[in-house]
C-alpha cells in the first residue's frame, strides 16, 4: 500500500512539474494544482494503513488519524484559494501582455528591461 | 425552446444554502464545518450565475457584498482566536472551556468554535463568490482590448 | 515610565506635523518645531529627576528586552538632536518652497521634507536613549533608512539619488558589521542589556575583533576616513538635511556610539590606538580639503569630517570632554550650514568664488554666522573656545608631538573657517534682496547660544560632566573656565590662533599647489574602490538577469531539479536497510487502489491533452478521483470538502477559458505541444525524488501519534467530530494563519481584477 500510494504522489508530482515548465500559462496553472493534489494525497496517505471510522468512534475502533485530515483540508483550502489567484493572474498577464505565452512576456520583460536602461544612460 | 434549468437552479438555491448552514451547525458534530458550508453556498450562488447570469444574481445582498463578508469573517475568526487573550486566557481558548458543563438548544450545542467555523465559512463563501462575479463581469460586460 | 516621554513626544512629532500639514502646508513645521520643544521640555524635567533606567521585558525566554535609559549622555545628545531639531525644522518652513519651486515639484511636497526631518529627529533620540545592544543596532538602522530618504529627498536628480545610494550602501554596510559586532557580545556575555556587558566585560574583556567591528560601524556613521567619501557627496541634499544630519544627528551618531561603548572599549589599548590614527588622519585630510574646497557646503562637509576626527581623538583618549565636543560643534556647524543655505537661497550661487561681499545685505546672518565661525575655530567669548580647551588639555597629557598635531589641526581650522566667512560675506560690497526673516532666525537663535555658553561657562559644566561620567562610568572633575595664565593649553589655542591667522593672510601663495596634490590623491581613494565595486556588481546581476530570465522555464527547473536532487541527496546519505517497506494490500485496499490507479491514469492524460476544455476536465477528473480516494481512506470531511472545491475550480477555470480569446488559445495550443527532452528529464527528477521521499516517509509513519491522543481529548473539548476539534481548536491558530492566506488571496484577486479597472 505504501509502495502504491506513494507511487501515485510521485506520478502527480512529476506531471505536475512536467506541466509547470510548459511554454503556456493555463498549463502552468494546472501543473501547480496537480503539484497542489499530489501533496494533498501525500499528506493523507500516512493515514491508510490504519485507516477507519472517521468520526465519533467508540473505544478500540480503529481510528483514522484526524490530525492528518485537518492537514489535509487546510491543504485543499489553501490550495483553492492559491489556484484561484493563479487563475486571475493567468487572466490578467493575458490582459496585459495579449499572450499566453512565457517567452513572450520574457521577451516584453528584457525589451522593458533594454528600455529602462537607455533611458537611465541618457 | 424553453429550457427546466433556469427555474431548476432557482429552486435548488434555497435549499443548497440550508444545507451549507446545516453543514456549518452540525460541523462540531458529524460531518461538515467552516469549509465544505462555505464552497457549497458559493457553488450555490455559481450555479446562479451560470444559469441565471450576473445580474439576476446580484440581487441577493450576500452576493453584492461578499467581499466584505470575507472581512467579517476574518474579524470573527481573529476575535475568537485572541479576544480570550484580553480575558487573560491563552490565545485560541475555546469556550466552554473542557471543564464547564455545556450549553445546549435541543440537539445543538452552544460553543464558541461555532463562531470560528462561521467566520471560515464566510471566508471561504467570500473567496468563491468574489471570483465568479469578477470572472462574469469580465465575461458578460466589456470588449476584450488588444494586446500590444 | 518617565523615561519614554521624550521619546514619546518626539515620535508624535512626524504624525502630528504630517497631520497640521494636511491641513494647511506652512502648519507643518509650527507643529513640528512645537512638539520638538515640548520634548525638549520633557526632556529637562527629566533632568531634575536624576538618572534612571526603564527595563520592558519583551521575549524574557530569550533573555530580550527594551531597555531605555536616562543618564547625561542620553541626555546631551538628545537635547541636541531636539533643539537643532526644532530650528531646522522652522528654517525649512522658509527654504523648502523655494527649494521645490525650482525644482519644479508641488510645494506640499514640504510636509513630507519636514515630517522626515521630524522622523529622524526621533530615530536619533531613540538612538541615544535606549540602552541595549539590539537596539542601538536598529535605532542606527533606522537613521540610515530614514537619512536615504532625506539625502535623496530630491528624487528627479540623478545626483542626489546616487548620493543618497552611497550614503545608504556606506553606513548600511557599516551598521552590518557593528550588527556583527554587537551579536558577538551578545552571544559572549549572554545578554544585549548594555550595563549588563559592560558590567562583565569588567572581568572579561571584550575580544578585539568585537570592537573592531563595533567601531567600524561608528566610524561608517561618522564619516571618518576611510568610509568618509560619502559625506561630501550627501550634500547633493537641500540644506536642512545638511545641516542637521551632517552636524548635530547622523554624524554624531558615530562618536555617540563609541562614547556609549567606551567602557568596552577602555581596556582595549590597541583598538585605540587604531581609533586616535583614524581622528588624527580624518582631521588632516578634513581640513586640508575644506581649506581648497570651492562649494561653501562642501567647506562644511570636509570641516565636519575634521571635526569628528577631533572628536574621534578625544574618546580614544577617553578624555572627559568628549562628549562636550560634539555638544558644542553642533550649534556651530549647524549655523554655518544654515547660513550657506540662506545664501544660496539669496543668491542662487553655490560656490565661494561667485558670492562675496554679503555683510552689507545681509548683517544680521553675517554677525550670527560671524559667531558660529568663531566658534567653531574656539575663539574666546564662544562655547567653542571650551571644546578647543579640553581638547588641547587631554593632548597635553599626551607629550609634545600629539601637542604639535593638535596646534596644526586647530590651526587649519581657523584659517578654513576664515576663508568660509571672509569667502560670503567679505571682499567688496554686493547687494542682495534681504533673506526672510525664518531664514535668519534659526542662526540667530544659534549664535545667541554659542555666545551664551561663552560668557557663562558655568552653564555647560553640569551637563557635560554628567555626560562624561556616563561615558566614563567614574564620576568627572571636569572645569570649564577662563585661566588668564601661560598653561600649556592657553599657548597651543594662541598658537593656533597665529597659524590660523598666517595661513588665512598668505591663502593666495599655496592654495593652488594644495589642490592639485589634493586633486592627485583623490584619484587613488577609497571611493575610487567603491565605484568600482559598483561597476562591477552591477555587470554581474546584468548578466544573472539576462540569463536567467532569458526562458522562464529554465527558471523554474533551475529551481525544481535541484530540490529534486537534494531530495535524492538525502535519502542517498541515509542507511538504506529498512528504509522502504512495500506495505500490504488487503481486499479492503482494492477500492483505493482503483481509485489511485484512476487519478494517475488521469494525470498521465493531461500530458497529452489536445484542447483546453479537455485538459480543465481531466485535471478534475484527477480531484475527483482523489476526493474518491479520500472518501475510501474514511475521510469523509476531506472527501467532502474535497469535491465542492474540485466543482467550484472546474466551474471557475471553465470561466476562465470563456475568458481569454479563442485564438490565443487556439495559438497557444498549437505552440505548447513540442516538448523539450530536459523538460521531461527534469519532471522525472522531480517526480523520482518526490516517490522516493515520500515512500520512505509513509515506510516510517510513528506508531504512537498525536492523532490517537486528539481522539481522547475532542470529548473533552465538547466537539465529538475529531477533525472539527483539531481543526477548530487544537490546531486553531493554523486555521487562523490560513484563512489570512484566503483573505490575502482574496484581496489579490479583487486587486487584480477591479471592477472599474484603469486599463
Amino acid at each position: 500500500m505504501n509502495l502504491i500510494a506513494s507511487l501515485a504522489v510521485g506520478l502527480l508530482f512529476a506531471c505536475g512539474v512536467r506541466m509547470v515548465l510548459e511554454r503556456e500559462l493555463v498549463r502552468v496553472a494546472c501543473g501547480t494544482v496537480l503539484i497542489t493534489n499530489s501533496s494533498v494525497l501525500l499528506i493523507l496517505a500516512g493515514s491508510f494503513p490504519e485507516r477507519g471510522e472517521a468520526l465519533s468512534v467508540e473505544q478500540g475502533w480503529p481510528v483514522t488519524d484526524p490530525v492528518l485530515q485537518s492537514l489535509a483540508l487546510t491543504a485543499i483550502v489553501i490550495g483553492f484559494a492559491v489556484s484561484a489567484l493563479l487563475l486571475t493572474l493567468v487572466h490578467r498577464t493575458q490582459r496585459a501582455h495579449g499572450s499566453l505565452r512565457t517567452d513572450r512576456l520574457v521577451e516584453a520583460e528584457l525589451k522593458r528591461v533594454h528600455a529602462a536602461e537607455k533611458g537611465e544612460g541618457r | 425552446m424553453i429550457s427546466f434549468v433556469p427555474p431548476l437552479s432557482r429552486l435548488l438555491l434555497w435549499p443548497s444554502l440550508i444545507i451549507a448552514l446545516s453543514l456549518w451547525m452540525k460541523g462540531g458534530a458529524s460531518v461538515g464545518g467552516g469549509f465544505p458550508a462555505g464552497a457549497l453556498a458559493g457553488l450555490a450562488v455559481l450555479l446562479q450565475y451560470v444559469t441565471a447570469g450576473r445580474d439576476q444574481a446580484r440581487r441577493f445582498v450576500a452576493v453584492r457584498y461578499a467581499a466584505p463578508l470575507a472581512g467579517v469573517g476574518l474579524l470573527l475568526v481573529v476575535g475568537t482566536a485572541f479576544l480570550p487573550v484580553v480575558a487573560g486566557y491563552a490565545p485560541m481558548s475555546l469556550f466552554p472551556r473542557p471543564d464547564q458543563p455545556e450549553i445546549g438548544v435541543g440537539g445543538l450545542h452552544l460553543h464558541t468554535a461555532l463562531i470560528f467555523e462561521g467566520g471560515l465559512m464566510l471566508i471561504v463563501f467570500g473567496l468563491v463568490v468574489t471570483v465568479i462575479d469578477r470572472f462574469a463581469l469580465r465575461t458578460g460586460g466589456e470588449e476584450e482590448e488588444s494586446g500590444p | 515610565m518617565p523615561i519614554l516621554l521624550p521619546i514619546l513626544l518626539a515620535l508624535a512629532c512626524a504624525p502630528l506635523a504630517y497631520v497640521a500639514g494636511r491641513w494647511r502646508t506652512g502648519a507643518a513645521a509650527w507643529m513640528g518645531a512645537l512638539g520638538s520643544l515640548a520634548a525638549l521640555g520633557a526632556l529637562a524635567w527629566e533632568w531634575t529627576l536624576g538618572p534612571g533606567r526603564l527595563v520592558l521585558p519583551w521575549a524574557p525566554s530569550w533573555g530580550l528586552s527594551l531597555e531605555f535609559t536616562r543618564d547625561g549622555l542620553s541626555g546631551l545628545y538628545s537635547a541636541m538632536a531636539l533643539g537643532v531639531g526644532a530650528l531646522v525644522v522652522l528654517y525649512s518652513r522658509a527654504y523648502m518652497p523655494h527649494h521645490l519651486h525650482e525644482e519644479g515639484r508641488p510645494a506640499r511636497d514640504e510636509v513630507r521634507f519636514q515630517g522626515l526631518i521630524l522622523a529622524f529627529m526621533a530615530a536619533m533620540v531613540l538612538l541615544v536613549t535606549v540602552d541595549d545592544l539590539l537596539l542601538l543596532f536598529v535605532a542606527l538602522d533606522l537613521t540610515t533608512i530614514i537619512s536615504y530618504l532625506l539625502i535623496g529627498f530630491d528624487r528627479e536628480d540623478p545626483e542626489s539619488r546616487a548620493a543618497a545610494l552611497l550614503s545608504l550602501v556606506l553606513t548600511g554596510a557599516t551598521s552590518v558589521v557593528f550588527f556583527a559586532g554587537a551579536m558577538t557580545l551578545g552571544l559572549h556575555y549572554g545578554t544585549f542589556s548594555l550595563p549588563l556587558v559592560i558590567e562583565r566585560a569588567a572581568h572579561d574583556p571584550a575580544s578585539t575583533g568585537a570592537l573592531v567591528c563595533l567601531a567600524v560601524g561608528a566610524l561608517g556613521k561618522s564619516a571618518q576616513v576611510p568610509f568618509h567619501f560619502w559625506l561630501p557627496r550627501a550634500m547633493a541634499a537641500p540644506t536642512p538635511v545638511s545641516s542637521y544630519l551632517h552636524s548635530a544627528a547622523m554624524v554624531a551618531a558615530g562618536v555617540f556610539l563609541l562614547q556609549r561603548l567606551y567602557p568596552l572599549f577602555a581596556p582595549a589599548t590597541g583598538v585605540r590606538d587604531g581609533l586616535l590614527a583614524i581622528g588624527f588622519v580624518s582631521m588632516g585630510m578634513g581640513s586640508l580639503m575644506a581649506l581648497v574646497a570651492d562649494p561653501f557646503k562642501r567647506v562644511l562637509a570636509y570641516s565636519t569630517i575634521a571635526q569628528y576626527g577631533y572628536a574621534l581623538v578625544l574618546v580614544a583618549l577617553g578624555s572627559e570632554g568628549a562628549p562636550l565636543y560634539v555638544a558644542i560643534h553642533a550649534p556651530c556647524k549647524a549655523a554655518l550650514f544654515l547660513t550657506a543655505g540662506a545664501v544660496t537661497q539669496v543668491t542662487g550661487k553655490k560656490k565661494l568664488s561667485e558670492v562675496g561681499g554679503l555683510r552689507h545685505s545681509l548683517p544680521v546672518l553675517a554677525g550670527a554666522s560671524a559667531v558660529a565661525a568663531a566658534g567653531l575655530s574656539a575663539l574666546p567669548l564662544t562655547a567653542g573656545f571650551f571644546k578647543d580647551e579640553v581638547f588641547f588639555h587631554a593632548l597635553a597629557q599626551r607629550g609634545p608631538a600629539f601637542m604639535a598635531a593638535g596646534l596644526v589641526g586647530a590651526g587649519l581650522t581657523l584659517a578654513y573657517t576664515l576663508r568660509l566667512w571672509w569667502g560670503l560675506f567679505g571682499g567688496p560690497r554686493r547687494d542682495v534682496p534681504a533673506a526672510p526673516r525664518l531664514l535668519v532666525a534659526p542662526v540667530a537663535v544659534l549664535a545667541g547660544t554659542i555666545l551664551l555658553g561663552g560668557v557663562l561657562p558655568g552653564l555647560l559644566v553640569a551637563p557635560a560632566r554628567a555626560a562624561a561620567a556616563a561615558m566614563r562610568g567614574e564620576p568627572s572633575t571636569l572645569e570649564l573656565a577662563y585661566h588668564l595664565d601661560a598653561r600649556a593649553e592657553n599657548l597651543l589655542a594662541v598658537g593656533a590662533w597665529v597659524l590660523g591667522a598666517l595661513l588665512f593672510a598668505t591663502r593666495r601663495a599655496w592654495t593652488p599647489a594644495l589642490s592639485r596634490v589634493l586633486e592627485g590623491t583623490s584619484r587613488f581613494g577609497p571611493e575610487r574602490g567603491y565605484r568600482l565595486l559598483l561597476h562591477l556588481l552591477d555587470r554581474l546581476s546584468t548578466w544573472l538577469h539576462e540569463k536567467e530570465v532569458r526562458d522562464l522555464r529554465d527558471r523554474v527547473a533551475s529551481v525544481m531539479v535541484p530540490t529534486g536532487l537534494l531530495g535524492l541527496a538525502v535519502l542517498g546519505v541515509t542507511p538504506l536497510r529498512d528504509r522502504f517497506k512495500v506495505g500490504t494490500v488487503g481486499w479492503a485496499d482494492v477500492t483505493l487502489v482503483m481509485a489511485l490507479a484512476f487519478a494517475s491514469a488521469a494525470a498521465l492524460a493531461t500530458l497529452r491533452a489536445k484542447g483546453h476544455l479537455r485538459l480543465v476536465l481531466l485535471i478534475s477528473c484527477v480531484g475527483f478521483s482523489l476526493a474518491m480516494v479520500f472518501a475510501f481512506a474514511a475521510a469523509p470531511d476531506v472527501a467532502l470538502t474535497s469535491v465542492l472545491v474540485e466543482t467550484t475550480f472546474t466551474l471557475l477555470f471553465a470561466g476562465l477559458l470563456a475568458l481569454l480569446p479563442p485564438d490565443r488559445l487556439q495559438h497557444a495550443q498549437e505552440e505548447a505541444q513540442k516538448p523539450r527532452g530536459r523538460d521531461r528529464l527534469a519532471a522525472g527528477v522531480a517526480g523520482a525524488s518526490a516517490f522516493l521521499l515520500s515512500w520512505s516517509a509513509l515506510s516510517h509513519l510513528q506508531a504512537d501519534r498525536v492523532g490517537a491522543r486528539t481522539v481522547e481529548l475532542a470529548k473533552a473539548a465538547h466537539s465529538p467530530n475529531v477533525v472539527a476539534a483539531v481543526l477548530t481548536d487544537f490546531r486553531g491558530l493554523d486555521t487562523v494563519g490560513e484563512m489570512t492566506v484566503v483573505v490575502a488571496a482574496l484581496l489579490g484577486v479583487t486587486s487584480l481584477l477591479r471592477l472599474k479597472g484603469r486599463r
